[in-house]
């Protein structure tokens, strides 16, 4: 009775019930599988045939009908420059204030808990009509560096949240011999308490590369100009384009080649993202 | 470890207090001011009272974009969380192999990950209106049906009830399931001593287990529901008309397209007010969870 062995053998009925939720589970999926799978697999039709020539847009320029597809270089290099910064600042702002709120004593810290945890529930996004105005004040408006800064704030207290979280399980007594030892905070910051929260690094820049790498409002709203495309807008204005999308073949290839990126992320960072709080709903 | 250290502490803060000072809690202020304004794209400051507010619950429209929001979060809340039970209550309780289960889990991830241009043309295409359309060709070889059906023009709330649906069920299954996981294994054991059907135990054991993740995933999802507008937006912006424009939609339609901020801002200073309603809420539930040890958010 007492021996923890015993669910190793367990009874045929339970046996036959997970058999039946498995192939449940499966007609479910599916569907979803079905649908991703027959969109991709345009990428790699043309004309009827199996082939690589929808990726032509990756070499040269493609013209559909009247319609000269423009170029992706552009589009493609802004979302990396736009999502590397903004993951990169992301995890170091979100690290060193998570750090002061969890283990420094200073005045405010009880306000600034307090205000972490409303400012991590409230959506940003409803105070788009007022950023704009700020960044038209600041003259950022149009710029890639306004919505990399706009990203950034919108994100940092959630992502402080979970990262002050993390500090606040490492005990203290760790970061106290370090400082006995002769660390100063900053030194015992970067040589001791920051390897105890890699797992809370990983998340967060997961969290942070995926919905910047995909973040497709804050272009739309603050960028007025299309003088800054990301892939995102740019694939935007492709699927509006009725040549474009007459055949899905190029489009989904285009669409594939976005997607890849995120794709990887998501099968090496599947068990943190299962951790949940991915964008938390907040569309941002 | 009691001495207060302000310079230290403020110099780890600078950063996080500057950007969200300017860009989070300006722009918030911003928004209560500019709501009592006319400010449009010549972005002359002029105070106008209550007028926005008078305009909006005038305006003919309004009671057609209620009347959608609350469709829009009902349906999609209602059915989410039945949903999402299910699929915990089959990945983690019946299914008892993690591999499989996260496989399935995965699969239900996608389209949460998928970029929300890409998902949007996904169903663009999907429901394409020809006959050549992915499910036109599957309902008209089906049901014989001879003519194919402009799916988004005719059903548009469906459609993005249904769209939005699918990206939400991950999150929620995936706190169910690991609530249930943590259900200790000897109360279903006693049930199942007891005799208890698999039915009673979800009712008796597993719902009960799970309330206040239940509240907690309810009250996310609908703050999720009502300020994320991006689906809708680009699958049918809307319409046809304004069949299906949401609250949230409606402000960013006034102020980004016809250039009308100060309306705008009056639009989202009353979804605001809803949503702090649910602020408190959420504070309260998870003020509760952490009292009884219970962890949704890592």
């Amino acid at each position: 009775m007492f021996s923890p062995k015993r669910d190793e053998t367990r009874p045929g009925y339970e046996m036959r019930k997970e058999h039946i939720a498995i192939g449940v589970m499966i007609l479910l999926c599916l569907p979803i599988l079905a649908i991703y799978v027959t969109f991709f697999a345009q990428a790699f039709v043309a004309d009827g045939k199996l082939s690589l020539s929808n990726f032509r847009f990756l070499y040269t320029t493609i013209v559909m009908g009247q319609y000269t597809v423009p170029e992706m270089g552009p589009a493609f290099r802004n979302t990396v420059i736009f999502t590397l910064c903004v993951t990169a600042c992301e995890v170091v702002i979100s690290l060193m204030a998570g750090y002061a709120l969890s283990r420094m004593r200073f005045t405010g810290r009880n306000f600034l808990q307090k205000l972490l945890l409303i400012l991590r529930l409230f959506p940003g996004v409803l105070l788009l009509i007022s950023i704009l105005y700020v960044l038209m004040y600041t003259k950022l408006l149009n710029t890639l560096l306004g919505v990399v800064l706009v990203a950034i704030a919108l994100r940092l207290p959630g992502s402080t949240f979970i990262i002050r979280n993390f500090f606040n399980d490492i005990p203290k007594d760790i970061e106290n011999s370090a400082l006995v030892d002769g660390c100063n905070r900053l030194t015992a910051f970067f040589q001791v308490i920051i390897h105890m929260v890699k797992p809370g690094i990983a998340s967060i820049s997961v969290f942070a590369f995926m919905s910047a790498w995909s973040n497709y409002l804050l272009f739309n709203t603050l960028i007025l100009t299309g003088k800054v495309p990301i892939m995102a807008t740019y694939l935007r204005s492709l699927s509006m384009n009725d040549q474009m999308i007459a055949d899905y073949g190029v489009f989904s290839a285009m669409a594939l080649v976005y997607m890849l990126p995120v794709f990887v992320f998501f099968i090496i960072s599947q068990k943190s993202l299962m951790k949940g709080g991915f964008s938390g709903g907040k569309g941002i | 470890m009691k001495k207060k250290n302000n310079l230290q502490a403020y110099a780890f803060l600078t950063p996080f207090l500057i950007l969200v000072t300017l860009l989070y809690i300006l722009p918030a202020v911003l928004t209560v001011v500019m709501a009592f304004t006319g400010l449009d794209k010549t972005f002359v400051w002029k105070f106008v009272g209550m007028k926005n507010f008078r305009r909006v619950f005038m305006d003919p429209n309004t009671p057609i974009i209620v009347r959608n929001t609350l469709i829009y979060v009902g349906v999609c809340i209602s059915a989410t969380l039945v949903i999402d039970l299910f699929f915990a209550i089959m990945t983690t309780y019946f299914i008892k192999s993690e591999r499989s289960a996260s496989i399935f889990k995965g699969i239900l991830m996608i389209p949460m990950i998928t970029p929300s241009v890409v998902y949007s043309v996904l169903w663009v295409w999907l429901l394409s209106s020809t006959a050549d359309g992915f499910f036109n060709k599957i309902v008209m070889s089906v049901s014989g049906m001879a003519s194919p059906i402009n799916w988004i023009a005719q059903y548009p709330m469906q459609v993005v009830i249904f769209a939005k649906l699918l990206t939400s069920i991950a999150y929620g299954t995936i706190i169910f399931s690991s609530a249930i996981k943590a259900i200790p294994e000897n109360q279903f054991k006693a049930a199942r001593v007891d005799g208890a059907k698999e039915w009673e135990i979800v009712k008796a054991i597993i719902l009960p287990n799970l309330r206040f993740h239940i509240m907690f995933i309810a009250l996310w999802d609908t703050l999720g529901l009502l300020t994320d507008y991006v689906n809708i937006m680009l699958i049918t912006d809307g319409g046809p008309g304004k069949a299906s424009e949401v609250w949230a939609l409606s402000a960013y339609h006034k102020a980004f397209i016809d250039g009308k901020y100060g309306y705008g801002a009056a639009i989202s200073l009353i979804l605001i007010l809803v949503v702090l309603v649910l602020m408190i809420a959420i504070g309260i539930v998870n003020a509760r969870m952490e009292r009884r040890n219970l962890d949704v958010q890592s």
